[in-house]
């Protein structure tokens, strides 16, 4: 067993010694669903990942909650135990994704990894009656969030779609609140549309088969954010406690939270800075929130509709931001987006969802300071 | 006659479809037909051991990128095409189709009588 332990941290002081907490029981009633800057919260996180049936060299790579923001993200550092073999942090050079890159040593029958990741979060809200003076982005960095990517295009359909919904928008703020109302409005469940989406924005929009889950839906806003000249990006993560809101479709019910992937959206507008969106937690809530498939003027629907147009709760953790990334000694094609482990052989990629190869685990616990 | 058929092992609909084309490839029409199906941005072993479990009797090309799928104008899966000896595209299909609903058969036959005129 090899151990090595390195801490990166990325605030002042490390965490102080942890005692879990009980786990944070579920509401019991529902309440307005209204995030809002409180206390900060620290959470643990634990990885483990091992790769059965282990032919030849293998290696993996794991996503790190790594992305910073002062006011309401703060990692503080992972630790990792591997079996054999070596692990470093490798950062994505284009987006500062970061993740754990595990080689293993070749004979090692029963490849694993385990890594603990720390971390703090705080609600987020931003004010938008009261522009300020919020950061400015760089010419390079409205490029880059203004861009197309492999599947988020932002010309052609996608560009003549965002036209239409922004029409005699008064203010990019005006935009950006049509462009989410618009999907939450139309990317609904049509029992008549028969077929599956092929992954990218434009497929959806020419098939007119809006439908999806997180990482769809809210690529859909960032595309048509972008093809309005509106800085946009996904941010990818995990949620990792129960909602406080009472809302169950909203948050986890268990430590495991190994399915809980979840992908979020921001939009960048002069005065605010970035503006936490959510437009597929609302089409969540619609579809899944108790007793399920409510209407869109469900009260609970709309506090939350209300809501995520600029705020989270933040009851999640953002590993990163990047798409199309190329992970190093791979052979496979690069990464749309980094939110599941991946693991190579040398047969090639393996399929993150089989379990009979690829094995993995996440839980999470809340912590004290 | 080519069909090529555009699909991924998590589509529901495409699961049916590649055991509806089985069928048609090993029925009447098998001599005169052949498939090619594409499977859009999957894993390679996945499909391995998709197919492993339901194998079928045609050859599978595997599209990691998504290039072919765009270039082929695929914005649903599945999706078929129907070209004929020329490799003219005669028929296309978007979404599920059970290849064994006699006017499919009929139409595939026309086609089939229409290429070999």
């Amino acid at each position: 067993m090899v151990i090595n332990r390195r801490k990166v941290l990325k605030t002042g002081g490390a965490l102080a010694a942890a005692s879990a907490l009980p786990g944070v029981a579920f509401a019991q009633g529902m309440r307005p669903f209204a995030p809002a800057p409180d206390v900060w919260r620290n959470f643990q996180t634990v990885t483990r990942l091992e790769i059965t049936n282990a032919r030849g060299a293998v290696q993996a790579w794991v996503p790190l909650p790594a992305f910073n923001a002062a006011e309401w993200f703060r990692p503080a550092g992972s630790t990792w135990t591997v079996s054999s073999g070596a692990a470093s942090i490798k950062r994505d050079t284009k987006y500062g994704a970061e993740y754990l890159h595990v080689i293993w040593s070749d004979g090692d029958t029963a490849p694993a990894v385990e890594v603990m990741s720390s971390f703090a979060t705080r609600d987020r809200a931003v004010d938008l009656s009261k522009p300020g003076n919020a950061q400015v982005l760089s010419a390079a960095e409205h490029l880059l969030y203004t861009s197309a990517t492999d599947l988020i295009s932002v010309t052609g359909i996608v560009k003549d779609t965002s036209d239409k919904i922004t029409v005699g928008s008064a203010s990019d703020l005006d935009k950006a609140r049509r462009i989410y109302e618009w999907i939450v409005e139309n990317t609904q469940r049509d029992p008549k549309t028969r077929g599956c989406g092929v992954g990218d924005i434009a497929s959806m929009l020419r098939s007119g088969n809006l439908r999806g889950k997180c990482a769809d839906l809210n690529a859909l806003f960032v595309g048509l954010a972008r093809a309005a000249d509106l800085p946009a990006r996904d941010v990818y993560g995990l949620r990792v406690a129960p909602s406080k809101y009472g809302y169950r479709s909203l948050g986890v019910g268990s430590a495991n939270v190994t399915k809980a992937q979840h992908c979020r959206a921001e939009v960048f507008l002069a005065g605010f800075g970035w503006v936490p969106v959510d437009p597929a937690d609302v089409r969540k809530v619609v579809l899944e929130e108790p007793p399920g498939n409510l209407a869109l003027g469900d009260q609970k629907v709309a506090d939350a509709r209300r809501a995520l147009f600029g705020s989270w709760e933040m009851n999640w953790l953002a590993y990163n931001a990047a798409h199309d990334i190329d992970l190093p000694g791979a052979k496979g094609p690069k990464l749309e987006f980094l939110m599941y482990p991946q693991a190579e052989m040398a047969v090639g990629r393996l399929d993150c969802l089989d379990p009979d190869t690829f094995r993995y685990t996440i839980n999470a616990r809340e912590v004290s300071a | 006659m080519v069909l090529v058929h555009f699909f991924a092992t998590w589509c529901e609909p495409c699961r049916d479809e590649l055991a509806s084309l089985s069928r048609l490839i090993e029925g009447p029409l098998g001599k005169r037909v052949a498939v090619l199906a594409v499977n859009v941005a999957e894993v390679p072993l996945r499909v391995r051991r998709f197919l492993d479990s339901a194998p079928v009797s045609f050859p599978v090309a595997l599209d990691a990128d998504r290039t072919v799928t765009h270039a082929w104008g695929v914005d649903v899966l599945p999706t078929t095409f129907v070209l004929d000896r020329n490799l003219t595209t005669r028929l296309f299909v978007e979404g599920d189709i059970d290849w064994s609903r006699p006017d499919i058969v009929s139409a595939l036959e026309t086609l089939g009588a229409g290429s070999a005129n």
